[in-house]
C-alpha cells in the first residue's frame, strides 16, 4: 500500500499542476496524472477508492456522447459524478477520473461514476474498475489496425466482464446484443420508421451470414450497415425484443415516443444521436431513475456535434464534417450525410491520418469499405483530394465508385492551399470533410477559404 | 470468362471484396465478357459442375466463420484439388488460406480445427496477439513449374513486352508487391518450394520466415490485404495473362499505376 499512497500522492499533486496549465492555456484535461499513478502503482485502478456505482459506456461509436448525457442528467439530479469526459478512455484516463473524484486518505467523495471505456481497454480496466452496469451503445468495423472486426471486439469485451454487471445492449445490434448471454441485460431499440430500409445499402454488412450457422440472415429492416432487425430462417436467431422501445420518432413535434407511453424529447435528429439518446435513457432508467425526471433533464441538454460546423460568408455556405479516420461507418456516414444536403456542392477531403503520413504507410483497405458511391451524384460537382500518401489511393478508389475523372482534383498535401481550387459562388455550397485527427488542417483551411470568400 | 466468390457473406473483411470488382472491371477493360457468381456458404459452389469457371476467390473472413467455410467445403475436396490441377486460379487472401492448409489451432484455447488439408501447414492463432504490419517482396515473375517451363518463359516474355512502360518495377525477372498483413495467426510449414513472394519488409509465412505465402499452379493464396489486386496493378496484369488474356488492361489504369509507384517509394524508404 505504500506504493498506492505515494501513487495517489504524485497523481494529486501532478492534477493540481495539470489544473494551473489548464487554466493558464487554456487547454483541455491531461492523463498525466492517471500516467504517472499506474507508473508508480501499477496495480492503481486497482488500489482507488471507487463511487458506490459504476456505470461503464463503451462501443465502436456513440461512447462520448451518451457519456456526457449520461454524466449530465446525473448531475441534473444532484448526484456527485465521477466521469471522464475531460480525459481519454484509456486506463491513463479512467485512473485520473477516479484520482480526482478521491481524497488523499483515498476516501471517494462522488455518489456515482460514469466512465467512457475504450473496447480495446476493457482487459485493463474491468478486472480493477469492476462495472456495475455496462452500456453497449454499438459494434461496428473500426481500426483494422486494432480492432480487426466487431465480432472480435465482442468476444475482447465480454472476456474481462463481471457476470454480475448489469448489460444495457441494443437490440438493433445483433453483435453487441449477443455480448456475455449469462449477464442480466436490457435492450433497447428503435421500432422500424418509414424511412428504414428492407435491404442494406451499405458495403459493410457485417451480419449478412448468421453468426451461429452460417446461413444467409433475413433481414426484417436496416438502418445501416447491420444496425437493424434481422433473423435467421434456418436456426431460429433473432433480434432481441426492446425492453426500452421507441416505437416512432416524431421530427416535427421533436418526441421519441416509446412503446410503454413515455415520451422523451427529440434532442437531435441525426440517428446515431437518436441511438446515443435511447441509449442514455435505458441505462438511466435501468439504474432507476424515473422517465419524468429524465424527460426534464433531458429539456436542458443539447448535443453539441463538434464534428460538425457550418457557417454562411457573404452567401456562401462552408460546412466542415469530420469523419472519424479509418472508419468505413463514420466515413459512410458523412458522405451520405453530405449529400442528403440538398443543392449543389462541391467537396474537400482531408482523410489522411496525419500520424500515418510521416511514414507514408497509411493502410487503403478502409477506402474500400466506405461508401464512396454516396458521393456519386449529379449534384456534386467537383471533390478535391488533400493528403500525401493517399491521394491516388483515394482517386481511384472515387474512380471505381463510378465519379468521372474530371469531377476529381488532386490537390496538394496542405489543405489550406487546396481550398483555392473551390468554385465560390453562393449557389455551391463547400464541404470540408476531414479526419478527426486533422481538425488543426481543416479548421486552418476553413479560415483560408473564409478570407477568400470576404477577398473575393 | 467465369469468376466465382466464395462466401462473400462474411469473408468480405479489410475491403477484399473489392479485388473482384477490380479484377472484373479490367477484364471488361480487355474486351472479355465476365460473369461472376456470388456463392453462399450452403450453397453448392458453381466451379464444382462447371469447368468452364476460371478464377475462384475466397477474402478474409472472421475466425469464426473459417470453421463453416471449412464444413463447407469439405464435401468437395477432390474437385478442387482437380480444380487446381486443372490450371483454374484460385485466389485466396487474409486468413483464407489458412482453410487450405492442415489445421487451425487457437493457441489460448488449445482448440483444434483440421481443415482442407492440401497444403503442408497449418496455422497458429492468438487472438490476444494482433499482427500488424506493411508489406514488401518479390513476385518471381519466371515462375516454373516442372511441367509447364517453356509455357511460363514465354508468358513472362509477353508479359515483358507488352508491360515495357513498367519495367522499372520488375528487376532480374522479379515484380516488387506491396500490401499490408492484419492478422491474429499465422502459418507454419515448408513453403521453400510453393512460397508466393519473397518479403523485404513484413514478414514471411510467419515472422521467422521471409516466404510469404502459396503458389501451386494457378493457386496463390497470400495473407497480404490492400486490397492485393488493386495496390499490385502488376500483378493483376499478370493474372489475368495466365487466365489467357492476351492484352491485359486494367481499368482506371493510369491511376491504380500511379498509387502503386508512390506507394513502392515510400515502402522503398522504409527501407532504408
Amino acid at each position: 500500500m505504500i506504493r498506492f499512497n505515494i501513487a495517489l500522492l504524485a497523481g494529486k499533486i501532478t492534477s493540481f499542476g495539470c489544473k494551473i496549465l489548464k487554466n493558464l492555456l487554456h487547454r483541455g484535461g491531461s492523463n498525466l496524472p492517471g500516467k504517472l499513478a499506474l507508473k508508480i502503482d501499477p496495480l492503481f485502478l486497482s488500489h482507488i477508492s471507487k463511487p458506490k456505482t459504476i456505470l461503464a459506456v463503451t462501443g465502436s461509436n456513440g461512447k462520448t456522447t451518451t457519456t456526457n448525457m449520461v454524466a449530465d442528467i446525473f448531475e441534473k439530479c444532484n448526484f456527485r459524478v465521477a466521469t471522464n469526459r475531460m480525459g481519454s478512455n484509456i486506463n491513463t484516463g479512467i485512473a485520473t477520473c477516479l484520482l480526482n473524484s478521491t481524497t488523499l486518505c483515498n476516501k471517494s467523495n462522488k455518489d456515482i461514476a460514469v466512465l467512457e471505456v475504450d473496447e480495446r481497454s476493457s482487459l485493463r480496466i474491468y478486472p480493477y474498475v469492476h462495472p456495475d452496469f455496462l452500456l453497449v451503445t454499438n459494434l461496428s468495423r473500426d481500426s483494422l489496425k486494432r480492432n480487426a472486426h466487431p465480432f472480435f471486439i465482442r468476444d475482447f469485451i465480454q472476456q474481462s466482464l463481471p457476470n454480475d454487471c448489469v448489460l444495457v445492449l441494443n437490440a438493433d445490434d445483433l453483435i453487441s446484443a449477443s455480448i456475455k448471454p449469462e449477464n442480466k441485460r436490457v435492450y433497447y431499440g428503435i421500432d422500424r420508421q418509414k424511412d428504414d430500409a428492407s435491404v442494406c445499402c451499405n458495403l459493410i454488412n457485417d451480419l449478412r451470414a448468421c453468426p451461429r450457422c452460417g446461413s444467409i440472415m433475413a433481414t426484417d429492416f436496416c438502418r445501416y450497415n447491420h444496425i437493424g432487425r434481422m433473423h435467421c430462417p434456418a436456426c431460429g436467431l433473432k433480434s432481441p425484443i426492446a425492453d426500452v422501445n421507441v416505437k416512432y420518432i416524431d421530427y416535427k413535434k421533436r418526441m421519441l415516443i416509446l412503446a410503454n407511453g413515455e415520451v422523451y424529447p427529440l434532442l437531435n435528429d441525426g440517428i446515431f444521436n437518436i441511438y446515443d439518446e435511447i441509449a442514455a435513457i435505458a441505462l438511466l432508467r435501468t439504474y432507476g431513475i424515473d422517465g419524468n425526471t429524465i424527460s426534464n433533464a433531458l429539456l436542458d441538454i443539447t448535443i453539441t456535434d463538434s464534428r460538425y460546423s457550418e457557417k454562411t460568408i457573404n452567401g456562401v455556405h462552408i460546412i466542415r464534417q469530420m469523419a472519424k479516420g479509418q472508419n468505413a461507418t463514420a466515413c459512410s456516414s458523412a458522405f451520405k450525410y453530405v449529400c442528403s444536403i440538398p443543392g449543389q456542392k462541391e467537396i474537400l477531403l482531408i482523410l489522411e491520418d496525419p500520424r500515418d503520413q510521416a511514414t507514408g504507410t497509411e493502410n487503403p483497405a478502409y477506402l474500400y469499405e466506405t461508401d464512396f458511391e454516396f458521393l456519386n451524384s449529379l449534384d456534386i460537382e467537383k471533390i478535391i483530394i488533400s493528403g500525401k500518401c493517399l491521394i491516388e489511393d483515394v482517386s481511384l478508389r472515387l474512380q471505381l465508385a463510378g465519379i468521372p475523372q474530371d469531377k476529381i482534383i488532386i490537390g496538394s498535401d496542405d489543405p489550406s492551399n487546396d481550398v483555392a481550387l473551390f468554385d465560390i459562388n453562393p449557389n455551391i455550397k463547400l464541404f470540408i470533410v476531414h479526419d478527426n485527427y486533422q481538425i488543426q488542417s481543416a479548421m486552418s483551411a476553413e479560415k483560408n477559404l473564409i478570407n477568400a470568400i470576404q477577398n473575393s | 470468362m467465369k469468376i466465382e466468390i466464395l462466401f462473400e457473406e462474411s469473408a468480405n473483411l479489410y475491403g477484399d471484396r473489392f479485388n473482384i470488382r477490380f479484377l472484373e472491371e479490367s477484364i471488361f477493360c480487355s474486351g472479355e465478357n465476365v460473369e461472376v457468381f456470388h456463392t453462399a456458404l450452403n450453397e453448392k459452389p458453381h466451379f464444382v459442375y462447371d469447368s468452364e469457371v476460371n478464377f475462384v476467390y475466397i477474402g478474409s473472413m472472421p475466425e469464426h466463420f473459417q470453421a463453416f467455410a471449412v464444413k463447407g467445403l469439405l464435401p468437395y475436396k477432390e474437385i478442387i484439388k482437380q480444380r487446381i490441377s486443372e490450371g483454374v486460379t484460385f485466389l485466396l487472401t487474409g486468413n483464407a488460406g489458412e482453410i487450405f492448409g492442415e489445421y487451425i489451432e487457437d493457441l489460448d484455447t488449445h482448440w483444434k480445427m483440421p481443415c482442407l488439408g492440401f497444403y503442408p501447414y497449418h496455422a497458429e492463432r492468438r487472438m490476444m496477439n494482433r499482427y500488424y504490419s506493411s508489406y514488401m517482396g518479390n513476385f518471381n515473375l519466371q515462375y516454373l513449374n516442372s511441367s509447364d517451363i517453356r509455357h511460363s518463359s514465354s508468358m513472362f516474355n509477353d508479359f515483358l513486352t507488352e508491360n515495357n512502360k513498367y519495367k522499372s518495377f520488375i528487376s532480374d525477372g522479379k515484380l516488387k508487391i506491396v500490401g499490408f498483413k492484419a492478422q491474429f495467426s499465422h502459418s507454419y510449414g515448408d513453403n521453400t518450394k510453393q512460397f508466393l513472394f519473397k518479403s523485404e519488409i513484413g514478414c514471411g509465412m510467419n515472422p521467422g520466415n521471409i516466404l510469404e505465402g502459396i503458389h501451386e499452379n494457378n493457386l496463390y493464396s497470400t495473407y497480404l490485404i490492400g486490397p492485393l489486386l488493386i495496390l499490385n496493378p502488376l500483378f493483376t496484369k499478370y493474372l489475368m495473362h495466365s487466365m489467357g488474356i492476351q492484352l491485359p488492361l486494367l481499368v482506371h489504369e493510369k491511376t491504380a499505376i500511379s498509387a502503386f509507384e508512390n506507394r513502392l517509394k515510400n515502402f522503398s524508404r522504409m527501407k532504408h
